[in-house]
C-alpha cells in the first residue's frame, strides 16, 4: 500500500477532545489525537507489511493509530521527514552517522554505529534493567517483611524488639546499599531476548514475585 | 518466604532456650547445656533476663538473641542469591560467576557479619565473647533452609497470588504531540516589527 492512499482511506487524525480535525484549537495539554476511521485502520493494520512512498503525515498517522490500539511502537529513521513519527513513538531510534539533526533531536535513542543489530542490543539491556529493578524489589520487600514482623510482634509480646536498633541499622545497610548493588549489577544474557515483550499495562511485581515474598 | 522467615525467627525467640546449645566453658551456666533465655520478661511480667542485666555482675547482651540476629542476617544473605531469579528458573546460581560485584558484596557482607558477631560486643548488642562454633553451625544450618523452601515455592501455582504495582495509563497521553500551532502563533507575534510613526 502507498502512503497517500492509506491516509485517504483512514481519513487522517482528529482531536478526541473537540471532535475536529487535528491540529485543532484545544490547549496543548488537552489534545488527544486519534484516528478518524478506526475500523478501516484496524483492517489495514492486520494486512499491512510495507507502507511505500509514505509522507511524514502518513508515518505520523500510522504511529498514532498503532499506539491507539495499545501497541508499543518503536520507530527508526534518519531524515527530517521521519521526525514526527520518531517523536510520537514510544521509542524513537535515530541514525547517528547519516541522520539529520532534526531526527536526532526527535528521537529517544541514537544509534551511533547506524547498525540495526544495535536495536536488539538496546532491547536486551532495557529488559535487563527492568529485571534488575524487579530482583531488587523482590529482595528488599522480603527482608522488610521479616524485619517488620519480628520487630512489631516482638515488641508487642516481649516489650522489646528481638533485633536491637543498631542491628537493624546494619541490616538496612546490607539490603539498601550493598544488596541492591549486588542485585542491580546483573548482566544481560541472550536468553532475555527469547521472552515475549512486557505489556504496557503489566504489573511490576508479578504473581511469581508475590509468591516468593 | 517472608512468612517462613518470620516463623523461624519467632521459634528461635520463644523456644530458643530448649535447643540452642550453650558454650560448655561458659560460666555461670544457668540453663544446663542450653542458652539462658534472652527475653527481658517472663510471661507473667516478672523480670527474666532484665534481672541479670540489672544485677551486680552484668553478663552483657544475651547470647540467645545474638543467635537470633545472626540467623536473621544469614537468611537475608542466602535469600539474596534466591532473589537473583525472578521467573522461577530452577538454577539460581546460573551466571553468578560473571557478576563480580555480586560475589564481592556477598563475601564482604559475610566477613563483616562474622566480625560483628565475634568482636563488637556491646556496640552491636551481641554476646561479649561471640558465638561458639556449634552455635555458628546451628545458625548457618537454619539459614540454609531458605534454599529448599524457595525451591519448593517454585512449584506452587502462582495464580493463587495477587499482583502489585500497576499504574493505569492511557497510551495516548503524554506522548510527544506535534501541536506546533500555539507555538507558531507565539513566535509570529514576537517577530512582528515595531512600527514607529516618526
Amino acid at each position: 500500500m502507498e502512503g497517500p492512499e492509506f491516509y485517504k482511506k483512514v481519513g487522517g487524525l482528529m482531536c478526541k477532545n473537540c471532535e475536529k480535525d487535528s491540529p485543532c484549537e484545544c490547549p496543548e495539554k488537552k489534545v488527544q489525537e486519534v484516528v478518524k476511521n478506526k475500523n478501516e485502520f484496524i483492517e489495514i493494520w492486520h494486512n499491512l507489511d510495507v507502507l511505500a512512498r509514505s509522507r511524514p503525515e502518513d508515518k505520523y498517522l500510522l504511529v498514532t493509530g498503532l499506539r491507539q490500539m495499545g501497541e508499543v511502537v518503536a520507530v527508526t529513521g534518519d531524515g527530517t521527514n521521519d521526525a514526527p513519527a520518531l517523536k510520537k513513538a514510544d521509542v524513537g531510534f535515530a541514525m547517528g552517522i547519516t541522520g539529520t539533526d532534526v531526527a536526532k533531536h526527535a528521537a529517544d535513542i541514537i544509534l551511533l554505529d547506524d547498525n540495526f543489530a544495535s536495536i536488539v542490543k538496546a532491547c536486551m539491556w532495557g529488559r535487563n534493567i527492568y529485571d534488575n529493578i524487579r530482583r531488587f524489589l523482590q529482595f528488599q520487600l522480603s527482608v522488610n517483611i521479616v524485619a517488620l514482623a519480628s520487630a512489631f510482634i516482638g515488641s508487642c509480646i516481649l516489650r522489646e524488639s528481638p533485633l536491637q536498633p543498631i542491628q537493624l541499622l546494619w541490616v538496612n545497610l546490607i539490603m539498601d546499599s550493598l544488596g541492591s548493588l549486588a542485585e542491580a549489577t546483573e548482566l544481560p544474557t541472550p536468553i532475555l531476548l527469547e521472552r515475549p515483550p512486557h505489556k504496557r499495562d503489566e504489573y511490576i511485581i508479578s504473581h511469581k514475585m508475590v509468591k516468593h515474598l | 518466604m517472608g512468612l517462613y522467615q518470620s516463623v523461624i525467627i519467632f521459634i528461635l525467640v520463644f523456644l530458643g532456650e530448649y535447643f540452642i546449645p550453650e558454650n560448655s566453658d561458659y560460666q555461670p551456666n544457668r540453663n544446663g547445656e542450653f542458652v539462658t533465655p534472652g527475653r527481658a520478661f517472663k510471661w507473667n511480667g516478672d523480670d527474666l533476663y532484665k534481672e541479670l542485666r540489672d544485677g551486680d555482675n552484668d553478663p552483657g547482651p544475651s547470647r540467645h538473641f545474638t543467635v537470633v540476629f545472626n540467623t536473621f542476617v544469614f537468611m537475608q544473605i542466602f535469600n539474596m542469591i534466591n532473589a537473583r531469579k525472578i521467573n522461577d528458573e530452577l538454577n539460581i546460581f546460573e551466571g553468578i560467576h560473571h557478576n563480580s560485584a555480586f560475589m564481592i558484596i556477598f563475601v564482604l557482607i559475610t566477613v563483616i557479619q562474622i566480625f560483628i558477631i565475634q568482636f563488637t560486643q556491646d556496640v552491636f548488642q551481641v554476646a561479649r565473647d561471640g558465638l561458639a562454633w556449634h552455635q555458628w553451625m546451628l545458625c548457618i544450618a537454619i539459614s540454609l533452609t531458605v534454599f529448599p523452601v524457595n525451591f519448593i515455592t517454585k512449584f506452587v501455582p502462582e495464580k493463587w497470588f495477587p499482583e502489585i504495582g500497576k499504574k493505569k495509563r492511557n497510551p495516548l497521553e503524554n506522548s510527544g504531540s506535534l501541536n506546533f500551532r500555539k507555538n507558531r502563533k507565539l513566535t509570529m507575534t514576537f517577530r512582528q516589527p515595531q512600527l514607529s510613526l516618526r
